[in-house]
């Protein structure tokens, strides 16, 4: 195994607006700071407050926006936008989502489902090819939480993250909740969740996510929100323990989108997550998962 | 076996106030009517658009309410849907489009265009900004000072400036409708937007030159709505702040 250089430095943490003033204040110590690229393209503002942190953290930049399975292709305006922002700020990661969000010339502000099929694999796998090449950057791919599938889907969600890493060079970016997001809304349990993190190539996962989400009833069968509101669940945990055994030099990070709390309180989940995170590769649970 | 723009296309008919059928029709029937699952992604559309615009308008949502605004919203997803993924950027034709719902008050238009420039003045690229120092020694004659990207004229009929500021948070709501119209100019200085109201024979100088006039012509025209306009302090005054764009930084 060859060991990253960033195997070490601890989780980081999702930068939002609501938290600029307090993370410029009190600069915690975390690992890196994660910004979606999309809150950065206008206005002086962000883009002055991003100057002062970007001497002090390391930058993931997170697009939502780019639509990546959109069957129209990217739109070359907003890709030039994102282009400038990397060209800018020398983000340490870039990541983006397997979703789409854009058709017709809509934007349709969510990270909307895909079919699994191989025109959707081929369609995702040039968009992405665009990203790569304007942006000069490998591009970390997120997997989506959902609460639908397509009936024509005909390629598991982690063989199609698997195919895209083959096809377009991209890295992936695991998002933990999001499986068991899915696992839930789509009646799979956790033994799915567990054959997902084991199909992905062992290569290719280049950061984690963690997040909470919001559980609901809907038509009297169980629905998991991903709404990014409260702590990371412990079924959360469990995967995620999984996974840096797995992914063991993917830096992970803490996001939280919904009621934000103060921010020594998402300081304190991403703590949690180096716990754990050093729990699951030294501790007794390393034997007995395997 | 729909194609994947064809799945696209019917999602975002559904999503923008059409009907399930063509889109329920591809999910995979597990558990739940597909109708159901697909109706997550509407109500996050719905919300979080909800949420971008009173965003940008607050005065407006503070104004017609929470149910009124959100109501108002979903009409105009459906009219004029996002273009672009910067929502920051989203809410352009919002202010025409409040002065056609029914029963709202008929300055809600103008305290849009307000909270709309306010927003352009933000967003606005940071170009250098001219200063009393870069114009010293430059002829007068013939100058022309152009806006910079952050700075905007807005006139109104209502005193928008008086409702916007009693409808802040905190803020009591009263207003006086009584005085009347407004002609305000919005520019920004470091990361906050400003705003000031305008004399007529300033406003008439300023206009004129955001127009492209030049100074001369700018200043004719201040005259003749008062002899006693006084150019050279309304000059140092607008020049003492970034108003005007810098064309040789």
């Amino acid at each position: 195994m060859t060991m990253s250089r960033y195997s070490t430095r601890p989780a980081g943490i999702g930068l939002r607006a609501a938290h600029h003033d307090a993370v410029a204040a009190s600069r915690p110590s975390v690992g890196f700071l994660e910004i979606h690229a999309e809150n950065y393209l206008g206005g002086v503002a962000p883009r002055r407050a991003l100057e002062d942190l970007r001497g002090r953290y390391a930058l993931s930049l997170h697009g939502v926006g780019l639509s990546l399975g959109s069957a129209d292709g990217i739109d070359p305006a907003h890709l030039g936008r994102v282009s400038d922002l990397i060209a800018a700020i020398d983000p340490w990661l870039v990541s983006e989502h397997l979703s789409w969000s854009v058709t017709g010339g809509v934007y349709h502000n969510d990270l909307l489902p895909l079919p699994y099929t191989d025109e959707a694999l081929a369609a995702v796998a040039a968009n992405v090819a665009r990203m790569q090449d304007a942006t000069g950057r490998r591009v970390l791919i997120e997997n989506p939480s959902t609460y639908l599938r397509f009936a024509e889907s005909a390629i598991p969600e982690p063989d199609f993250l698997a195919a895209l890493n083959a096809r377009a060079g991209c890295g992936i970016l695991l998002d933990v909740n999001n499986i068991h997001v899915s696992a839930v809304n789509h009646g799979y349990g956790p033994e799915w969740a567990h054959a997902y993190i084991d199909a992905l190539p062992a290569d290719a996962v280049g950061e984690i996510h963690l997040a909470g989400h919001h559980r609901t009833e809907e038509a009297g069968v169980t629905f998991l929100i991903d709404d990014h509101g409260s702590p990371v669940t412990d079924e959360v945990w469990a995967l995620y323990a999984r996974a840096v055994r797995r992914f063991p030099d993917a830096p992970s990070l803490v996001e939280w989108d919904s009621d934000i709390p103060a921010l020594d309180v998402l300081v304190a989940e991403a703590r949690r997550a180096d716990r754990a995170r050093f729990a699951a590769l030294n501790g007794e649970h390393h034997a007995r998962a395997a | 076996m729909p194609a994947l723009h064809e799945i696209q296309r019917d999602f975002s008919r559904y999503l923008l106030g059409g009907a399930p059928d063509r889109v329920a029709a591809a999910i995979l029937h597990d558990r739940l009517e597909p109708a159901r699952r697909a109706q997550v992604y509407r109500n996050h559309l719905r919300i979080s658009l909800t949420e971008a615009l009173a965003a940008t308008f607050p005065v407006v949502a503070r104004l017609v309410g929470p149910d009124y605004f959100a109501a108002a919203v979903r009409r105009y997803v459906a009219a004029h849907p996002p273009r672009q993924p910067v929502l920051a950027e989203y809410g352009e034709d919002f202010p025409a489009f409040v002065e056609t719902l029914p029963n709202a008050p008929a300055y809600l238009g103008d305290v849009a265009r307000m909270e709309w420039a306010i927003n352009l003045s933000l967003h606005a690229p940071d170009v250098a900004a001219l200063d009393a120092d870069s114009l010293r020694g430059a002829p007068l004659q013939g100058m022309h000072l152009m806006p910079h990207p952050a700075s905007r004229l807005l006139v109104s009929a209502y005193p928008v400036h008086g409702i916007w500021a009693a409808n802040q948070p905190g803020a009591d709501g009263a207003v006086d409708l009584v005085e009347g119209g407004v002609a305000l100019l919005i520019w920004r200085r470091g990361a906050d937007t400003m705003f000031r109201t305008l004399e007529k024979p300033e406003h008439r100088f300023i206009a004129a030159l955001f127009a492209g006039a030049e100074l001369n012509r700018a200043a004719g025209l201040a005259l003749q709505s008062d002899p006693l306009f006084d150019l050279a302090r309304a000059l140092a005054a607008l020049l003492a702040e970034p108003i005007f764009r810098n064309p040789s930084a």
